[in-house]
C-alpha cells in the first residue's frame, strides 16, 4: 500500500459548505488519515485556481489518488476528472465526497455536521485507496437524429440539424406536421399572421433532402444507448397515396360519414376522409379508420371516395408498417395537451354552450375554421356584444396544475384585441388575478390592450350562471372598486394552457427518461443544461420540457439542435467503464440476472453445446441489479466491488462521533 | 406570521399561499351584503397577525359557512376554516357573539337551535309532531353540553 499517495481537497463552496462545516477541522482530520499525503481547503475548489492546487500537488508531491470533498458528483465529477487527467492521472482514480447536498445543506448543527463530514471524507479516502485505473469504452456514433414530434419545435430543430449536414427523421403522431400552431390565426405580441410564418418553415423542412418525415407514426420501442439507439417506429396507414393526392377534396364532399373535428376542438365536424388543415404537410387527405364505414366494418362497402378520386389515390389495402432504424441522438419534441375545463364544474364548460375554451376561440378566429373566421357564439349563433375571458383556468391551482401556463395572459390579450378588431362594437373583459407580461414586447402589448379599451378585472368569478336566452351571468369582485361587477356576457372564454399528456408518460417509459413533478420531461439542469435529459444522447425541445410560447419553444429547439450537433460532431462516444462483468467460471447459468436486467443488456450466447451469459456494454448502464442478485457473486462492476463497499462501511464505523 | 394559537387550530392549511385571485369574494353571499366582509381580507389579516382587530371588529361572525370559498379556492386556503378557528379563539377569550351564546343555550337545553314550531294545517290549526304520533327526538344533551363547553362559549344553564 506504500505506493498509494492521496490528496484530499475540501471545498468551502463560498459559505455553502464552510457556513455549516468547520473546514479547517475537517482538513486537520483528513490529513491524518492513512495514505493521505496532503489535505487542503479552498474557497471554490472548482475554480481554475482551485483546480491548479490539485494539478500542482499531483506533479510536485506525486499524488496518485484524489478525493474532492465538495458538492454532488452529478455537479462536478466531470470537472475534477478533467483536472486530474490534465495532470496525467487516470481519471477514474478520483472520488467525490459529497459534503454539500448530503451534509451542509441538510444540517444546521455545526458540530454534528462537521462530524458527519469527517465520516464522509474517511469513507472516500478508504475507497480511493482501493481504486484501480480504468479505460473508458469507446463506441461509434451514428450520425443520424430522430426527432419525436413535428410541431414548431421539432420542425425548427430538424431544419437546423439538416442545414448542418445531419440526417434527420421526424416522427409525428398525427397526419400532419405543424402542431398546435397550424390552428393559429395571429401570434402575440406582434399580431403577425401565424400561417405566413409557419407555412414557409413547413415547406422548407419538407423540401430538405436530409429530412425524412413520418406522419401517422409513433415510436414504440427504443433499445441500445447513446450513439446507437435502436428504434422501432410504427407507421399507421394513411389509406391515401401521398404522392398521388392533390388535396382537391372531391373525396370528402362525397364521404357520407361526419364526426366531430378534433382539430377544431369539437366546434365543428369533419368527414371520415379529411385533411387537418389546408396548409397541412403532407398535403394529402387521410382516412380515419375509426370513422370510415369500409374500414370499420372491414367489408367491401361504400367506396364513394374511391369513385370520386380521379387520381386513383385512395388505397384501402395500405397496411401498418414497422420501421427499424438506428439513430445517434434523439430529440423529444412532443409538445403538450390543452387542459380540459369540464373538471371545473362551477364554470359550466360542457353544460353552457356559450362557455368555450381559449383554443376554441382560436378555432373561431381561424379563416379555414367552422365559422370561416367569424366570431359567433356557439350557443346562439349570434355575434357577441360582450365577451369575458377568465384566466388561469386549471393552472396556478393546487387541484390541477400548480404551475403558471405561461401563454394564457398573452393569448387572451391577443384574442381580446382580435375580437375588437373583427367585431368593432364589443365590450371585452379579461378577469385575471394578475397579468404576466414577461416576454419581449409583452408589457407593451398589455398596455396597447388597455389603450384599446379592453377592461381588466383583477379578480376571478366564483361561478358562472346561464340565463334562459343563453347569455352567461358573470359576477366578479373588482378589488379596486371594492364592488361586485355583474356582467351579462354573450360569450365566456376559459383560458387555459398546456399540460403534460399521456405521451409524456409513455415516452418517458420507452426512453427511460425521468419527468418533473408537473409531468413534463425533466431537463438535465434547469438553468445550465435545459435541453439535455439525464440520459446521454437524448435531448428535449419545446413544450415537451415545460410550457412555452412560440418564441421560447423555438429558442429551446434551436438550443437542442446545437447540443445534438456538438454531440454528433465526435466520431466516437466515450462511455463510462462501469459495466457489469461476468466471471464465466463462477456463473452457474441460473439466468436470474437475464430476467432482472432493466436494460435487456444480458443475454445467453450459445456456441455449440456451450452456453455463456454475456453483457452488452452498449446497453449496460452499470446499475448493479445483476451484481447484487447474483447468487454466486459472479458479476462485478469495476471499482464498485463488494470489497470496496465494505471498506467504506468500515471507515464509517471506525470514526467516533 | 400566523399566531401560534391560530397555527395550531389550522395546522392543515397554509393561508400564506393566497395570491389574491378574489375568487372567494366573487362568490361569497355575505360579501354581497356586508361591505366589510371579504374572505381573503380575513385570511390576510389573520396571517399578518391582526388577530385582536379581527376579534374586536366582529366580522368573523358574519360567515354562514356555506363553504363556497373553501370549495373553489385554487390554492386550498379554506377561508371558511380560518373563520371557524378565529371564532374559537374569540370564544376562548370570552368574545363570543351574543347570538352564538343564545344558539348554544338552545342547543344545550333542547338539543336544537330553535324550538319545534310545528306546521299550520289547512284548517288553520297548529300541528306538532306529537299530534301526529311522530316521535320527538331527544338527543343525549350531556354530550352536546360537553362539546359546547369545550368550544369556550360561555354557557349559563342556570345549574
Amino acid at each position: 500500500m506504500s505506493d498509494i499517495r492521496i490528496g484530499v481537497y475540501i471545498c468551502h463552496c463560498g459559505k455553502n459548505i464552510a457556513g455549516t462545516i468547520d473546514v479547517s477541522e475537517l482538513r486537520e482530520f483528513a490529513s491524518k488519515l492513512p495514505n493521505v499525503i496532503i489535505a487542503r481547503d479552498y474557497v471554490y475548489m472548482c475554480s481554475s485556481a482551485g483546480q491548479q492546487l490539485i494539478i500542482k500537488d499531483i506533479k510536485e508531491l506525486g499524488i496518485n489518488r484524489v478525493v474532492v470533498a465538495a458538492c454532488s458528483p452529478t455537479m462536478h465529477l466531470e470537472t475534477f476528472r478533467r483536472t486530474i487527467m490534465e495532470a496525467g492521472l487516470n481519471k477514474y482514480l478520483l472520488e467525490m465526497a459529497n459534503i454539500r447536498e448530503k451534509c451542509s445543506w441538510v444540517h444546521t448543527d455545526r458540530r454534528e455536521a462537521t462530524e458527519k463530514a469527517k465520516k464522509i471524507v474517511a469513507m472516500a479516502v478508504r475507497k480511493v485507496s482501493s481504486l484501480v485505473p480504468l479505460a473508458e469504452i469507446r463506441r461509434r456514433i451514428q450520425k443520424k437524429v430522430l426527432i419525436i414530434g413535428g410541431g414548431i419545435a421539432g420542425i425548427h430543430a430538424a431544419i437546423e440539424l439538416a442545414r448542418a449536414g445531419y440526417e434527420v427523421t421526424i416522427v409525428e403522431k398525427t397526419p400532419t406536421i405543424g402542431g398546435k400552431m397550424l390552428l393559429f390565426d395571429k401570434t402575440f405580441p406582434t399580431l403577425d399572421c401565424a400561417q405566413c410564418i409557419l407555412s414557409p418553415r413547413i415547406s422548407e423542412v419538407a423540401k430538405l433532402d436530409k429530412v425524412r418525415i413520418l406522419t401517422n407514426s409513433e415510436v414504440i420501442s427504443v433499445e441500445g444507448g447513446p450513439g446507437e439507439f435502436h428504434v422501432r417506429i410504427l407507421k399507421r396507414p394513411r389509406y391515401v397515396d401521398e404522392n398521388k393526392c392533390t388535396a382537391c377534396g372531391n373525396c370528402a364532399t362525397k364521404c357520407p360519414v361526419e364526426v366531430p373535428n378534433e382539430w377544431w376542438y369539437g366546434l365543428g365536424k369533419r368527414k371520415a376522409i379529411y385533411i387537418p388543415a389546408p396548409q397541412a404537410y403532407p398535403n394529402a387527405y387521410v382516412i380515419d379508420p375509426n370513422a370510415c364505414l369500409r374500414l370499420k366494418l372491414k367489408r367491401d362497402v361504400c367506396g364513394l371516395c374511391m369513385r370520386a378520386c380521379d387520381r386513383d389515390a385512395i388505397r384501402f389495402d395500405m397496411k401498418e408498417e414497422i420501421i427499424e432504424e438506428t439513430f445517434g441522438a434523439i430529440i423529444v419534441a412532443i409538445g403538450g395537451s390543452v387542459f380540459d375545463p369540464t373538471k371545473i364544474g362551477e364554470y359550466g364548460y360542457g353544460r353552457f354552450k356559450n362557455v368555450i375554451t381559449g383554443i376554441q376561440f382560436e378555432v373561431l378566429l381561424n379563416v379555414s375554421g367552422p365559422t370561416r373566421g367569424e366570431i359567433i357564439c356557439p350557443g346562439t349563433g349570434k355575434k357577441p356584444k360582450t365577451i369575458v375571458f377568465i384566466q388561469c383556468v386549471g393552472f396556478r391551482n393546487t387541484h390541477f396544475n400548480e404551475y403558471c401556463c405561461r401563454i394564457g395572459c398573452m393569448a387572451s390579450i391577443k384574442h381580446a384585441l382580435l375580437a375588437k378588431e373583427k367585431l368593432g362594437d364589443v365590450e371585452v373583459y379579461i378577469c385575471a388575478p394578475e397579468i404576466r407580461a414577461f416576454g419581449k414586447g409583452y408589457e407593451e402589448f398589455y398596455k396597447r390592450a388597455r389603450e384599446e379599451g379592453i377592461r381588466f378585472v383583477k379578480g376571478l368569478p366564483s361561478e358562472l350562471r346561464e340565463e334562459e336566452d343563453g347569455t352567461i351571468l358573470v359576477e366578479v369582485y373588482d378589488p379596486i372598486l371594492d364592488k361586485l361587477l355583474n356582467i351579462k356576457a354573450d360569450l365566456v372564454v376559459l383560458t387555459s394552457g398546456l399540460e403534460a399528456s399521456d405521451d409524456h408518460k409513455k415516452l418517458s417509459e420507452i426512453l427511460k427518461i425521468p419527468r418533473s413533478p408537473d409531468g413534463f420531461i425533466l431537463e438535465k439542469h434547469p438553468k445550465l443544461d435545459p435541453t439535455a435529459t439525464p440520459i446521454t444522447g437524448i435531448f428535449v425541445a419545446g413544450v415537451a420540457q415545460g410550457p412555452k410560447d412560440i418564441p421560447d419553444a423555438v429558442s429551446h429547439a434551436e438550443g437542442a439542435a446545437a447540443r445534438v450537433m456538438s454531440f454528433l460532431a465526435n466520431d466516437e462516444l466515450e462511455l463510462e467503464p462501469f459495466k457489469a462483468k461476468i466471471d464465466d467460471d463462477l456463473c452457474s447459468r441460473c439466468l436470474i440476472c437475464v430476467r432482472l436486467c432493466p436494460y435487456n443488456a444480458i443475454s445467453v450466447e450459445k456456441k455449440g453445446s456451450e452456453e455463456r451469459v454475456i453483457v452488452d456494454d452498449a446497453l449496460c448502464m452499470g446499475c448493479g441489479v445483476c451484481a447484487s442478485s447474483c447468487p454466486t457473486g459472479a458479476i462485478i462492476i469495476p471499482n464498485i466491488l463488494p470489497k470496496q463497499v465494505f471498506l467504506q462501511i468500515d471507515a464509517a464505523l471506525e470514526v467516533e462521533i | 406570521m400566523l399566531g401560534e394559537e391560530l397555527r395550531k387550530l389550522i395546522s392543515w392549511i397554509n393561508p400564506e399561499v393566497c395570491f389574491g385571485c378574489n375568487k372567494c369574494v366573487s362568490g361569497c353571499p355575505v360579501a354581497e351584503i356586508h361591505s366589510e366582509y371579504r374572505p381573503n381580507r380575513i385570511v390576510r389579516l389573520a396571517y399578518l397577525g391582526f388577530i385582536d382587530e379581527l376579534i374586536e371588529s366582529g366580522v368573523i361572525w358574519y360567515c354562514t359557512q356555506c363553504l363556497k370559498c373553501s370549495e373553489r379556492c385554487p390554492m386550498e386556503v379554506y377561508p371558511a376554516s380560518v373563520v371557524v378557528a378565529l371564532r374559537n379563539i374569540a370564544s376562548k377569550r370570552g368574545k363570543t357573539h351574543e347570538a352564538w351564546i343564545k344558539m348554544a343555550k338552545n342547543i344545550a337545553l333542547q338539543g336544537k337551535i330553535l324550538p319545534e314550531m310545528g306546521v299550520m294545517s289547512i284548517d288553520r290549526k297548529l300541528i306538532k309532531r306529537k299530534d301526529l304520533g311522530i316521535e320527538v327526538p331527544n338527543a343525549d344533551r350531556s354530550l352536546l353540553i360537553r362539546i359546547l363547553r369545550e368550544s369556550g362559549i360561555p354557557l349559563d344553564l342556570g345549574e
